[in-house]
């Protein structure tokens, strides 16, 4: 037990999580290239198309029509030729996970028609239990689904320039886009410092050394992130910035995103109109 | 406490994104204002230190799970404003590209972290700081404190949101369409994992960075604390309290606690259930509530509840003391040596933090 807990401390388990953060911002610069159906699509219509189909899943009450919007997700997700064994393990597994231990004391908590008691424990399963522990999983699982469908699909500078066309104000869209660029640097960081500390680790750590290592290295953060800043902001000044941004609008319409939306629409009011 | 989607209904969605609308309205009005080129990228770049902030996960009981957000120190280093817009970036691209957070409950999600939380964070740092230099360890505490009650604040607001749905959105046959748990369950389960950890974890790291940036760059904590010096007065000697008296005034408090004995009756609406169904104890209640009968039978839920948690000394008398001045003694004796020892504690837990921060950081 107290080996288990060591080899998989603090250190171990936040070198994992940025690693794999940034193996899935690579894996999506990947797939993003990749010529599937939604690649080639404006990003203005992705972000507003998945935007349509998560509001779908999540307003409707019947959970066929979740099933539906699910579906068409998963017939997009083979069109443009991603990975169903990367969706399983990154996206599908996580929620059920996340979602199911947050659903699961629903089944017993909830009021409803008894279908089942728990042996031992004497816990009433209702029926509405279970519809609600299915309902919060099938939404979960459905927007997650579709909001990886966008990230895999579209360059990530895409989508931050497509949100200018929905009227965010430029400023929070250079921000945003500075915060995107920067980010990876600082992942980058993070996971180099703690390498480096990894490697020269010897036998095990305190639980008091390893906060301090956390303090060291969030203060080591702040110092680096602080001081980058002020070198964009010199690098800015250099290239003769004014206070004036500029954003290069080079998106356009063409008949294949006319096109989608028209399915898109259709396929909504289809299900709107059935259900 | 990133929400995901499908937890919220549609309509509170709309309803917080309409929240957080004039929030962001007049954040970045405020910003247009004082922009200038340099405040650009030290917001980026402190949104992708929130970020990185953000990814020192901790598990939590209920199936939640704890993390810091940064908003402390955001709040310290920003002002609540900038702060708020920086925590939103960072929280738009969870959401937007790691799936952390939904995109329908990102108003929400802002609304709790980076609204309220910033606000929140500004307003107790800048009250316990007051006047405070720039070098004075109370800038830490504050700090410290900022985090830890306004990362509770925005939990009790998820909290909050989590636990109407069940009352307002259900399906014919009962069943909750989305978050199932009522605020009974909803606001334990979110409350008890941040007041007892993650908000010591964003203390921690608010305190720390603040005591880290007084000793190497300081002038960064002048933007939230304007007109103050850099470095402590001297204490004068005349204000260093000699603690013998108080420590003598409240051991005589202590050998005096017997006299609560001499007050009969309970206390006005401190009654137990079974003080509800005594006559006797019923018509001193009728007497002291102005001829007004309380009711025949106790509350249900005062009944239920009051059979939850058995102290170990009701009515401060131990079960092994028979004399009842005897127990009152002990439980005085017992009550303010739990008080000390939880100070010791925190004064002990303060130090620690501000010695790591203090050491030079390994790269």
């Amino acid at each position: 037990m107290f080996q288990r807990r060591s080899r998989f401390g603090f250190l171990e388990r936040t070198i994992a999580d940025l690693a794999e953060i940034l193996d899935h911002a690579e894996t999506a610069a990947q797939s993003s290239g990749n010529a599937g159906l939604v690649q080639q699509l404006d990003p203005r219509v992705k972000v507003c198309g998945a935007l349509v189909l998560i509001v779908a899943a999540v307003s409707t009450t019947h959970l066929w029509m979740t099933g539906a919007v699910f579906l068409f997700s998963l017939l997009l997700i083979v069109l443009s030729h991603l990975s169903l064994r990367l969706y399983f393990k990154r996206t599908w597994l996580g929620v059920l996970f996340f979602t199911g231990l947050i659903a699961l004391p629903a089944i017993v908590t909830t009021p409803g028609l008894v279908i089942l008691q728990v042996p031992l424990l004497h816990w009433a399963v209702s029926k509405q239990g279970l519809t609600t522990a299915f309902r919060l999983l099938a939404r979960a699982e459905t927007a997650a689904t579709i909001t990886m469908l966008l990230i895999l699909t579209t360059q990530w500078t895409h989508v931050l320039k497509s949100l200018r066309y929905f009227y965010l104000p430029l400023l929070v869209v250079t921000i945003l886009s500075m915060t995107q660029r920067y980010l990876f640097l600082l992942l980058q960081l993070t996971k180099n410092l703690l390498d480096a500390r990894s490697s020269r680790k010897v036998g095990q750590w305190s639980v008091s050394q390893q906060r301090e290592l956390s303090a060291s290295v969030l203060s080591v953060l702040m110092s680096r992130s602080l001081f980058l800043s002020e070198e964009v902001y010199l690098a800015m000044q250099s290239r003769g910035f004014t206070g004036e941004i500029h954003l290069l609008d080079d998106f356009s319409f063409r008949w294949r995103d006319w096109l989608s939306v028209v399915i898109l629409i259709t396929v909504i009011a289809l299900l709107f109109l059935i259900s | 406490m990133h929400i995901p989607d499908g937890y919220l209904s549609p309509s509170t969605c709309t309803v917080m994104f309409a929240g957080a609308i004039p929030f962001w309205y007049v954040a970045i009005q405020r910003l247009k204002k004082v922009l200038n080129a340099r405040l650009i990228p030290r917001i980026a770049l402190l949104s992708a230190l929130s970020f990185v902030i953000m990814m020192f996960n901790v598990p939590l009981p209920g199936g939640t799970t704890g993390h810091a957000v940064g908003m402390g120190i955001l709040a310290v280093l920003l002002g609540p404003w900038a702060s708020m817009l920086a925590i939103s970036i960072a929280l738009a691209i969870q959401a937007l590209f790691f799936g952390d957070g939904g995109i329908t409950c990102f108003g929400a999600n802002c609304f709790n972290m980076a609204i309220a939380g910033s606000l929140v964070a500004y307003g107790v740092y800048r009250l316990i700081s007051a006047s405070a230099s720039l070098a004075s360890p109370r800038r830490i505490v504050a700090a410290a404190l900022a985090g830890y009650i306004a990362i509770n604040v925005s939990a009790f607001f998820a909290s909050i949101e989590f636990g109407v749905q069940p009352m307002l959105f259900h399906h014919a046959d009962g069943s909750p369409l989305y978050a199932p748990y009522p605020l009974y369950i909803s606001i334990p389960a979110m409350m008890i994992g941040h007041l007892s950890f993650a908000g010591i974890v964003e203390a921690v790291i608010a305190g720390s960075l603040v005591a880290y940036l007084q000793k190497t760059d300081i002038e960064l904590l002048r933007i939230t604390a304007p007109g103050v010096s850099d470095t402590e007065p001297a204490i004068p000697e005349a204000i260093v309290i000699n603690l013998r008296p108080l420590w003598l005034i409240l051991a005589a408090l202590m050998v005096l606690s017997p006299l609560g004995l001499l007050a009969a009756g309970s206390a006005w609406g401190e009654w137990s259930a079974e003080d509800l169904k005594n006559p006797e104890i019923r018509k001193q209640i009728t007497i002291a509530s102005r001829n007004m009968a309380p009711p025949e039978n106790p509350p249900t839920g005062l009944e239920m509840l009051s059979s939850f948690w058995t102290a170990p000394m009701p009515d401060y008398a131990p079960s092994i003391v028979k004399s009842p001045q005897l127990g009152y003694l002990l439980s005085a004796l017992f009550g303010t040596g739990v008080i000390l020892l939880l100070w010791f504690l925190f004064s002990w837990l303060l130090e620690r933090i501000v010695s790591v921060s203090l050491r030079t950081p390994k790269s």
